[in-house]
């Protein structure tokens, strides 16, 4: 009998409602503090989260993965989504991203993109432009800057943007992240030495990063709220501490 | 057109392997086979982690290890002048670790099942260690030794993991069939991805077939079938 109530409770567990967010890798510095935040006024809510590319996302998505609320890195994906009929409502912008060049070992990055033309540096990381849309507008800006040709055969490749910052950090000479990426405590150990610049602005499209909502608020109150909460002056202070510019 | 560099560096990076894996495991699996040392136990427990652990596990530690500041990754560039991340060379030095089982385990099985009459025989008639393991051993474990060949070639066509933790995914250095094939599947170019992924059934089908067929022959010859 006391088996077959650990198994109803263990059943109900595995069944009790979360919400299951799919958020692109730039997010993974960022979302834990709104989640806190909303976890504030939601105490008995539970979130899970998947990081990982926003291209990958997309395909589980579009392949049935049991998410509720997609929170990508770029607008193409949630409305590619969206127009295969997925989601309850169109996608919404909630964050616009920019690009760093990001020296570990401090070197002088002042010129910007064209530093890497430089014999000294070796390896740069970026995000795989296919797959991940802060590499895509890291070779957007190389190529509008006629760097491209130089540094193409220098370039590694980080399957999302934080695979790319561990890259960063760790094994390369220069690398172009998401801005977020600084503002993580994760990075501190990493920052003595290091040098970052603002990649110049008009070399890329902004990284408007959409998210779609997957479920109605019938099927999962707590996806619509916190869907809602992202959208709130509250969360958007957040996003701005941690290097977003809002919509 | 397809492009068959990944596959074309996915069989180079597994040749390789095979051939340096080969070196190493060969005396490895002989003294293992002939040993009765207390160490025994604690090296043939090393050489099987690669079976078990994730791959996520040691493309962490590869990561960690190989790194131009960590000590190992200074020390092997200094000496050897070599760079191992993001290099094609790097990703043979973690196939040599992924793989290391596969070679070994059917060449220590093979010798262990051979008749102990036969190699104290080769020393009776005054052979070196050497000699026995050359002329006698390896001659008649034939079926261990194309297993054990041959499985750690495909056993490295088909790594995945380490390769994406550490290749950077570098094209014509670093971006192997099975991680091309993961890029595609992202990116959802399925007509691509179907095609390459059929490509690299077929031969893993063929390459074990292969095996499987000419074990069965050489078998049945010994019995004298």
């Amino acid at each position: 009998m006391r088996i077959l109530l650990i198994l109803t409770w263990l059943v109900g567990l595995l069944f009790a409602q979360n919400v299951r967010i799919a958020a692109a890798a730039n997010m993974g510095y960022a979302l834990p503090k709104i989640i806190e935040a909303f976890k504030v006024m939601h105490p008995d809510s539970s979130i899970d989260v998947a990081i990982g590319g926003s291209g990958k996302l997309r395909t589980q998505i579009e392949n049935g993965a049991p998410f509720d609320l997609f929170l990508s890195a770029n607008t193409a994906y949630p409305e590619a989504l969206f127009q295969k009929g997925i989601g309850v409502k169109p996608p919404v912008v909630y964050a616009l991203g920019e690009l760093v060049l990001f020296s570990k070992d401090g070197l002088n990055l002042d010129e910007g993109l064209s530093v890497l033309v430089g014999e000294k540096i070796e390896r740069i990381a970026i995000a795989n432009p296919k797959t991940a849309p802060y590499g895509k507008a890291a070779k957007e800006a190389l190529q509008k800057s006629g760097l491209w040709e130089h540094v193409a055969s220098k370039i590694v490749y980080g399957e999302s943007i934080s695979q790319t910052v561990i890259y960063t950090m760790r094994m390369v000479d220069v690398g172009i992240i998401a801005r977020s990426a600084l503002f993580s405590g994760k990075l501190k150990p990493y920052m003595k030495h290091a040098t970052y610049q603002p990649v110049d602005a008009d070399t890329y499209e902004p990284i408007a990063q959409g998210m779609l909502l997957l479920h109605t608020p019938k099927e999962n109150p707590d996806a619509t709220a916190l869907y809602d909460f992202l959208q709130t002056a509250q969360a958007r202070k957040i996003l701005q501490a941690y290097g977003y510019r809002i919509p | 057109m397809i492009d068959l560099t990944p596959f074309w560096l996915s069989f180079k990076l597994a040749g390789l392997t095979t051939v340096i894996l080969f070196c190493i495991a060969l005396p490895l699996a002989w003294w293992l086979s002939q040993t009765r040392a207390k160490l025994k136990p604690l090296l043939e427990a090393l050489t099987a982690l690669p079976i078990v652990l994730p791959p996520s596990v040691l493309g962490f530690y590869l990561l960690v290890a190989l790194a131009p500041d960590s000590w190992l990754g200074n020390w092997i560039e200094t000496l050897f002048g070599i760079k191992l991340v993001f290099t094609f060379s790097g990703l043979v030095v973690a196939s040599c670790f992924y793989s290391l089982p596969f070679m070994v385990q059917p060449l220590q099985n093979g010798f262990e099942s051979l008749n102990r009459h036969m190699i104290e025989a080769s020393y009776l008639a005054g052979k070196s260690p050497m000699q026995t393991l050359l002329h006698v051993a390896l001659p008649n474990i034939k079926p261990s030794l194309i297993t054990a060949l041959i499985i750690t070639f495909a056993h490295t066509v088909g790594e995945f993991g380490v390769v994406l933790m550490v290749g950077g995914n570098i094209p014509g250095e670093t971006k192997v069939a099975s991680v091309a094939i993961y890029e595609m599947v992202e990116v959802m170019e399925y007509g691509k991805a179907h095609i390459y992924a059929a490509i690299m059934l077929g031969l893993s089908f063929v390459v074990l077939l292969g095996v499987y067929f000419f074990n069965h022959r050489v078998r049945n010859r010994m019995r004298g079938w």
